[in-house]
């Protein structure tokens, strides 16, 4: 129950060999990369057909005419070369904030983030997200994003409504930041604004940091 | 005169009158809109009423279910059979957690329930781990479980007292009366309960956290640590630093606002060695152009320069112009998890605007690692029969805070690739993933 939501696997343990394949597009590959190159060839009229998704021995053919007419090495593989003289980008989608969203917790977390935090600079934000993965992590605090988050009275931003809305951009990567480790808060468990709160009980709670208007604390 | 009067008279007494019935009208208008407005009030509070008490009886029920498997444990004779309960009293644990953190209280107020529910049910989860690969129930399991189940019985009892209260009408979850003696035992769930250590993320025991290769290096001053920072970002672009305050989070360090050319970052380094604690970006990046196989070679370049070691990239992710990029330290061929550093590049031009090194000062102190006893296709054979390997090699993967030397078994089940992590050592298998492609990367679940 608890290792699924620690990241801290799915982060660690990971795979070279898969990775790398995905950079390169070769007979067998399959799915949206290749699709995308099928459209191009097809588009210029090296492939007949539709895009399948599926790189056989067609696509291979077509990608050598490709590379050859575009004095490329003929080897009928999609690498980073022939991907940018395509204007492909392998790696997927390059530029739309939302390709980022992986999950429903990295959703909820960009949420959270938004809400509590947009104000802030950069790090303040990132140091949010990261309080929410430290409580996860925490056994005296639920084990998953969502428990963490709708904790009753843990924050205001769900109680007043604000978290419904929509994250921008800087709000997901903050998220996701934090998701893949980086913590300016260095396992802080609470933060407050000491203008904006009432609460005296958190003014207890030792203070490790201060980022913007937020005091980070144990 | 008369003639015009009469009437002009009339119609102000009809207008009195019009007003008076558009008055009442009004009223009974808002009348009928504030009861209905009222009923639906009332029918949202109900909802949110019933929420809670579902929360607070289920919370009954499964503590009273846990504390009853916790009894049965003390008594089972069978490996199985334990097993089987262990299992149970996990379920209810985590099921009693997610009910306790609805209950209408302030998130401090159950904290102290919230550990000890968790640490029963992951208790009882690595005890039934240790059964199903072979192990057996230790004398110190035993006195856990003892004690386990003392304080979940008078935890159980205390909570029957508390909803019968509340079914007699009593605010017991009133935030104002919500002080100890009124929320017995919710907000100290079973007086003292002993230190619990065992191999679970909750165990009392965890040490994780302290950044083990600092150890020993000298203090440096802030001049130092500003000419370090200096020294790891690079020269290529015009660079400026400015001191932003000193924190203590997780080591002593120095913080800073770092400018790199157009890059606007912050930075954290360590008194102790000055060693870049962190570096994040604090602009968006949106422009790319190069590839994240360029990228790739330009972090790697970047952490061999740093003195971070050979390195392997175990997986990269994209979010607009940046690439993530997840560095294992390799030693003498072995992977390290347990030591990653996680390098951001920015894909307009391959500059390297973010750094998260916290595995890898934590872990990456020398290692002497142990011979296997496994050969690579012993461990192979303990996969699975659903699953074809298609390569093994040899790896240390960090769980509960200890670290394991394994071989990571690539292999599929004809659809799927799978990563199992066998235990070069006992031939136990200690992790299973799969991974799972977004097109923007490999990563694993």
């Amino acid at each position: 129950m608890k290792r699924e939501v620690m990241l801290g696997l799915a982060v660690l343990l990971t795979l070279a060999l898969t990775a790398r394949a995905a950079a390169v597009l070769e007979v067998g590959s399959s799915g949206a990369a290749v699709t995308k190159v099928q459209q191009k060839l097809i588009q210029w009229g090296y492939l007949s057909g539709t895009a399948d998704g599926k790189y056989g021995e067609k696509t291979r053919a077509a990608v050598v005419a490709f590379q050859r007419k575009n004095g490329l090495t003929a080897d009928g593989r999609v690498g980073p070369a022939t991907a940018k003289a395509m204007g492909v980008t392998l790696s997927g989608l390059s530029t739309a904030a939302s390709a980022g969203v992986i999950s429903a917790d990295h959703r909820l977390l960009s949420r959270l983030v938004y809400a509590e935090a947009r104000g802030e600079s950069y790090k303040g934000q990132v140091a949010v997200a990261a309080v929410v993965l430290n409580r996860v992590s925490s056994a005296s605090f639920p084990n998953t994003i969502s428990g963490v988050i709708y904790q009753s009275g843990a924050f205001s931003c769900v109680s007043n409504g604000s978290i419904n809305n929509t994250p921008d951009a800087t709000a997901i990567r903050a998220a996701r930041d934090a998701l893949n480790g980086w913590d300016p808060t260095g396992g802080c468990l609470y933060y407050y604004n000491p203008k904006a709160t009432s609460d005296q009980w958190i003014r207890t709670r030792t203070v490790k940091t201060v980022i913007g208007n937020h005091r980070f604390a144990v | 005169m008369q003639t015009i009067h009469l009437p002009e008279a009339l119609r102000d007494r009809d207008w009195a009158r019009a007003g008076l019935v558009t008055l009442a009208m009004l009223l009974a208008a808002v009348t009928v809109f504030a009861t209905a407005q009222a009923r639906q009030l009332a029918e949202a509070n109900a909802r949110l009423d019933a929420v809670a008490q579902k929360a607070f009886y289920e919370t009954c029920e499964l503590t009273e279910g846990l504390a009853v498997n916790f009894r049965k444990l003390l008594v089972a004779g069978e490996a199985g059979q334990r097993q089987a309960l262990l299992n149970e009293a996990a379920l209810q644990a985590q099921g009693a957690m997610s009910n306790l953190a609805l209950l209408p209280l302030q998130q401090d107020t159950v904290s102290a329930t919230l550990k000890f529910i968790n640490q029963a049910g992951d208790f009882s989860q690595a005890l039934s781990e240790k059964l199903a690969s072979g192990g057996s129930v230790t004398p110190e399991d035993r006195a856990t479980l003892e004690s386990l189940s003392e304080a979940a019985a008078s935890f159980s009892v205390g909570l029957a007292r508390l909803l019968d209260r509340y079914e007699r009408g009593e605010a017991v979850f009133t935030e104002d009366i919500a002080d100890d003696a009124t929320l017995y035992p919710l907000t100290n769930p079973a007086g003292e309960y002993p230190v619990l250590l065992y191999d679970g993320p909750f165990s009392d025991g965890r040490t994780d956290g302290d950044y083990r290769t600092l150890e020993g290096l000298p203090e440096v001053t802030e001049s130092q640590a500003r000419a370090a920072l200096a020294a790891f970002i690079g020269s290529q672009q015009p660079l400026a630093i400015v001191l932003t305050g000193e924190g203590n989070a997780p080591v002593a360090c120095y913080e800073y606002e770092v400018r790199y050319g157009d890059y606007r970052m912050s930075a954290g380094v360590t008194k102790r060695g000055g060693q870049t604690l962190y570096l994040l970006c604090e602009s968006d990046v949106e422009e790319v152009s190069l590839s994240p196989a360029e990228a790739v070679d330009a972090a790697e370049a970047f952490l061999i320069s740093r003195g971070y070691g050979p390195a392997e990239m175990s997986y990269y992710s994209q979010f607009g112009g940046i690439l993530t990029v997840n560095f294992a330290p390799v030693l003498n061929g072995v992977v390290l998890y347990p030591d990653l550093v996680k390098v951001q590049v920015s894909l307009r031009d391959g500059t390297v605007i973010g750094l998260e090194p916290a595995g890898y000062l934590m872990n990456h102190v020398d290692r002497t690692l142990a011979l296997p006893a496994l050969s690579a296709s012993d461990a192979a054979q303990r996969l699975g029969t659903a699953l074809t390997p298609v390569d093994a090699r040899l790896c240390v993967i960090p769980q509960n805070g200890a670290e394991f030397l394994c071989y990571e078994v690539t292999a599929t089940d004809g659809t799927s690739t799978f990563l199992a992590y066998i235990d070069a050592m006992t031939g136990v298998e200690r992790e299973l993933m799969e991974v799972v492609s977004d097109g923007e990367g490999a990563f694993v679940m």
